[in-house]
């Protein structure tokens, strides 16, 4: 049976598209069939990550939502972007990097059901395994929605105060949207701290379970989005860590 | 002691109608209804017999509840395969403004 999860954050920059990225990478890599949509439309970028240029872009989500193709018609297969050695598919679902389209979205909204139906069509239409949904930062209508239609949800975090107290808000969301499966990722936490004692604190604070307490990670920042880090850094301790990840997401 | 149903179609019979719902709505709701909103959200739809179990309701009490969300507005029927489903209804956008850009062109062109 397929499995819907969505990435969150209730802060930006904390690593909402590159977990999304690797974690589909990984599952990828694993045989599975693997759909990606990002549904940031105001502030878009994973397809940054798989290597989509915007001239390559047949259609995006925001096509989809003002009625003019199918879903499925809007997703791009960016396996081949991956490497060679992954068995399984990855299809991206971008939004429109177009400033004409994202002001559109800020001006007349879209239609929520409509999103809501384009996600369950596109498991349907690509015969995937897992939907992977990159959202916006923060609370809205359409994060909600993504938080509601998941089967598994992780909220990203760093080790700061505002994101601690944000994140509260949105375990409060997700326990009352009855989320299945709910984990936290602990992302670009400093090496001087103690990352037994984050793992301990967070769990305590949000009696939630915590997949992974990410280094800061200088590889990581020199990447800076030009590829996918499991990919490029297979062996790497950071992406073993986007492995547990995974792994915690589908259990 | 009232049942299960009972509380459920309180909670209903109480709330406004309305023309599709928000995923916002599913935050005000008691739990009892949103639980069963989420549920048809995460599985894009239910048959009867899946809301009773769901409910714990017969299915003649389940019809009820879902004809009542019908008719306030949060739920749908759909036809899958010659059978009826039901399906949370979130409204358009493009409806919710109508109203008021319609309200915004009465007030003008009684201005002008």
């Amino acid at each position: 049976m397929s499995k819907i999860i969505s990435i969150h954050s209730f802060r930006g920059g904390t690593g909402k598209s590159n977990t999304t990225a690797n974690v589909t990478a990984i599952l990828a890599s694993q045989g599975l069939r693997v759909g990606v949509v990002d549904t940031d439309i105001q502030s878009p970028g994973i397809h940054v990550l798989f290597g989509l240029e915007e001239d390559e872009m047949k259609h995006s989500l925001n096509d989809y939502l003002w009625g003019k193709c199918n879903v499925d018609e809007a997703a791009h297969d960016v396996t081949s972007h991956l490497g060679a050695n992954v068995s399984g598919r990855v299809f991206l679902i971008p939004s429109s990097i177009k400033a004409g389209e994202i002001a559109r979205v800020l001006r007349e909204g879209y239609d929520v059901g409509l999103l809501n139906d384009g996600f369950h069509e596109l498991v349907d239409a690509l015969d995937l395994d897992v939907l992977m949904i990159d959202t916006h930062p923060g609370l809205n209508e359409e994060t909600l929605l993504s938080i509601a239609i998941s089967d598994a949800l992780a909220i990203i975090m760093r080790p700061d105060q505002q994101d601690y107290q944000g994140t509260g808000v949105t375990v409060e969301v997700a326990r009352k949207l009855n989320v299945p499966k709910l984990v936290i990722v602990v992302n670009k936490t400093p090496q001087v701290y103690d990352f037994n004692q984050v793992q301990s604190q967070v769990e305590k604070l949000y009696s939630a379970e915590v997949a992974a307490v990410m280094p800061h990670s200088d590889e990581m920042m020199a990447l800076a989005s030009a590829g996918i880090f499991a990919t490029r850094f297979p062996d790497h301790a950071v992406t073993a860590l986007y492995k547990q990840v995974a792994a915690k997401l589908m259990a | 002691m009232s049942t299960l149903s009972d509380r459920l179609q309180e909670e209903i019979s109480v709330r406004e109608r309305v023309g599709g719902l928000s995923p916002i709505d599913l935050l005000d709701m008691p739990e009892i209804l949103a639980n069963i909103i989420s549920q048809m959200v995460r599985r894009n739809g239910m048959h009867i017999d899946e809301v009773a179990r769901q409910l714990g309701q017969s299915v003649a009490d389940a019809q009820l509840t879902m004809d009542n969300l019908v008719a306030k507005g949060y739920v749908r029927r759909v036809e899958v395969n010659h059978q009826v489903w039901y399906k949370a209804y979130f409204s358009r956008k493009a409806d919710k403004n109508a109203g008021i850009w319609s309200l915004l062109g009465e007030v003008l062109n009684e201005i002008s």
